[in-house]
């Protein structure tokens, strides 16, 4: 790997800090695994090329088939990174992120103790009941666009927020247990390989459930609010110090972002989080696009965290979320938002829902 | 070779797994500190440069290792961060119990992880940017321009990054005794801190 010859400077700089560094060995893997990976990439191989075989005419492979499920994903994305950067500069421009979260327009207080916030998720729920949502069929892709600003920081230093960039997700619907959960892709400036598709993978497989949630899973959840909580509350893990409220509160938030569900399953997931200890409502927030909107927010001493998420203050539809973090006992700090900017259902992974327009 | 990449000649990928997959896989262990995820990963980055394979620029003649070091260096990013995780980072994620699972193994494999927490905590101060670049340009022996290839970015974005690191370690090792990292009492090794942004995407 060396070969390519590197100016004197360059290389020095390099040497210097690899003298400042651990002497990293050189691992490697039982043979018998290597073979293993190997065989299955040979096999990915030889089922591309049977596929080609068998949907080719004999006489010509020139006028390539375009049938095998391979080439098919790969279209989308060829074509998809020419208008993803044209919609980035529009984000750009569009996107100016205040950062603080202030500003608070001061609303009315209801008096209770959590300021409101069960009241104010009891009309939420209700408003996701108001809405209409066309079910999702096995097979097709929950598509969800957002914009995302993430810790960029360092394990142990301080929290820093980087820049805001899009990210797009197409979540697979699939009853089965799945190590591909979907595609996504993130663009933006400091985003490993920006723009392009990439596979959604999970370490081990999962099968539809909290950690992937798809349509049918979250239409089957019950829908009487005081039970639904009892089984988030048993199929959420808490480790550390992470209060077992605060770890429900955060699962339910994550089952927020990147889902489509029924409107009776949302309004229980809304009326549920009505009865979890602590919550308070925040009479303005602001989500990772600069949208201003009512929140609810949680905070755990214990972890010294806290999350928001934030509502359209007329509609009462999900806008986003904010994370904060306290790392060096100095006050919470925002270490991630997000705000989605399109929900909805395709048929194909990679594809632009088909009314997609520039500023969309 | 590019050319037979490309094409998606058989033979040609049996060569690329040969002659890259021990580099990647030390490269992913680096990044990631953790053996199963770095076997994945790089599993996953051969399977990946086989479907991505068309894009692959047709007309440079340089080697394919930026290439799949790109792939990889993205999936290790990818394998510990959900969209959750990813926001609030690390920090918040209360530190599992570094699994004891050497209890079987042989003191040589202890050595290993003891090593291996060494090398990819040593990152622990740095950003993301430049650990990828340590870890590309120091440790895969990657030049400037390749590894500016593999991420994506300019030669010159390589440069400062990689100085802005050997100014922050250099700034380090001068500290005699290093600060005890600050965890939040649950870290309380060394270990459990190299764990800590393994653990993310399990929960």
């Amino acid at each position: 790997m060396n070969a390519a010859h590197p100016s004197g400077s360059d290389r020095e700089e390099a040497q210097e800090v690899s003298r400042l560094l651990p002497e990293a060995p050189e691992w490697d893997l039982p043979r018998g695994r290597h073979r293993h990976h190997k065989d299955i990439l040979m096999q990915q191989i030889d089922l591309h090329h049977e596929s080609v075989a068998a949907a080719t005419p004999p006489h010509g492979r020139a006028s390539a088939a375009p049938t095998p499920l391979r080439r098919r994903l790969l279209r989308p994305a060829v074509a998809v990174p020419v208008a993803a950067l044209a919609l980035t500069g529009a984000l750009a421009a569009t996107l100016t992120f205040t950062g603080d979260d202030h500003g608070a327009t001061p609303v009315a207080q209801a008096p209770a103790s959590d300021g409101g916030a069960t009241v104010l998720l009891n009309q939420i729920a209700d408003a996701s009941l108001r809405t209409d949502t066309a079910p999702v069929k096995d097979g097709q892709y929950v598509y969800v666009r957002s914009t995302v600003r993430s810790n960029e920081g360092t394990f142990a230093g301080p929290v820093e927020l980087g820049a805001p960039h899009r990210r797009e997700v197409w979540m697979a619907q699939t009853s089965k247990p799945v190590k591909t959960l979907g595609t996504m892709k993130e663009t933006g400036r400091g985003v490993p390989m920006s723009g392009q598709l990439l596979p959604y993978k999970s370490t081990d497989a999962l099968a539809p459930g909290l950690e992937s949630p798809t349509y049918a899973w979250l239409a089957s959840l019950p829908t009487d609010p005081d039970q639904l909580l009892d089984e988030l509350y048993a199929g959420t893990r808490t480790g550390g110090r992470e209060s077992e409220d605060q770890a429900v509160f955060e699962k339910i938030g994550s089952l927020l972002d990147e889902t489509v569900m029924p409107p009776k399953n949302a309004a229980a997931l809304y009326k549920a989080v009505a009865r979890i200890p602590g919550i308070k409502r925040i009479p303005d927030a602001v989500d990772a696009a600069g949208r201003h909107g009512v929140g609810v927010a949680r905070q755990d001493d214990r972890s010294a965290s806290r999350s928001e998420w934030i509502f359209d203050s007329e509609s009462l539809t999900y806008l986003g979320s904010r994370s904060y973090l306290d790392k060096d006992g100095k006050g919470m700090k925002l270490a991630g938002t997000n705000a989605i900017l399109r929900r909805t259902v395709v048929d194909k992974s990679g594809t632009m829902p088909a009314d997609t327009t520039a500023d969309s | 070779m590019r050319a037979r990449i490309r094409a998606g000649d058989r033979e040609a990928f049996a060569d690329l797994y040969e002659e890259y997959a021990r580099a990647i896989y030390n490269h992913a262990l680096r990044l990631t500190g953790d053996w199963s995820l770095a076997e994945e990963i790089m599993s996953d980055t051969f399977l990946t440069a086989w479907a991505t394979r068309e894009r692959l620029d047709p007309d440079a003649d340089a080697p394919l290792g930026p290439w799949l070091y790109g792939i990889a260096t993205n999936k290790a990013h990818n394998a510990r961060r959900g969209l959750r995780r990813r926001l609030a980072f690390l920090a918040r994620q209360p530190a599992v119990p570094y699994v004891d699972d050497f209890s079987e193994e042989t003191a040589g494999r202890i050595d290993d992880a003891r090593q291996l927490v060494r090398i990819h905590s040593s990152l622990a101060e740095l950003r993301r940017p430049e650990r990828d670049v340590i870890a590309l340009c120091v440790w895969a022996g990657l030049d400037y321009a390749q590894a500016a290839e593999a991420l994506g970015v300019p030669v010159g974005t390589v440069r400062s990054r990689l100085s802005r690191a050997r100014a922050k370690l250099r700034r380090l090792s001068q500290q005699e005794t290093p600060e005890p990292r600050s965890g939040r009492g649950e870290v309380s090794s060394e270990a459990a801190f190299a764990a800590l942004p393994l653990r993310e995407e399990t929960r």
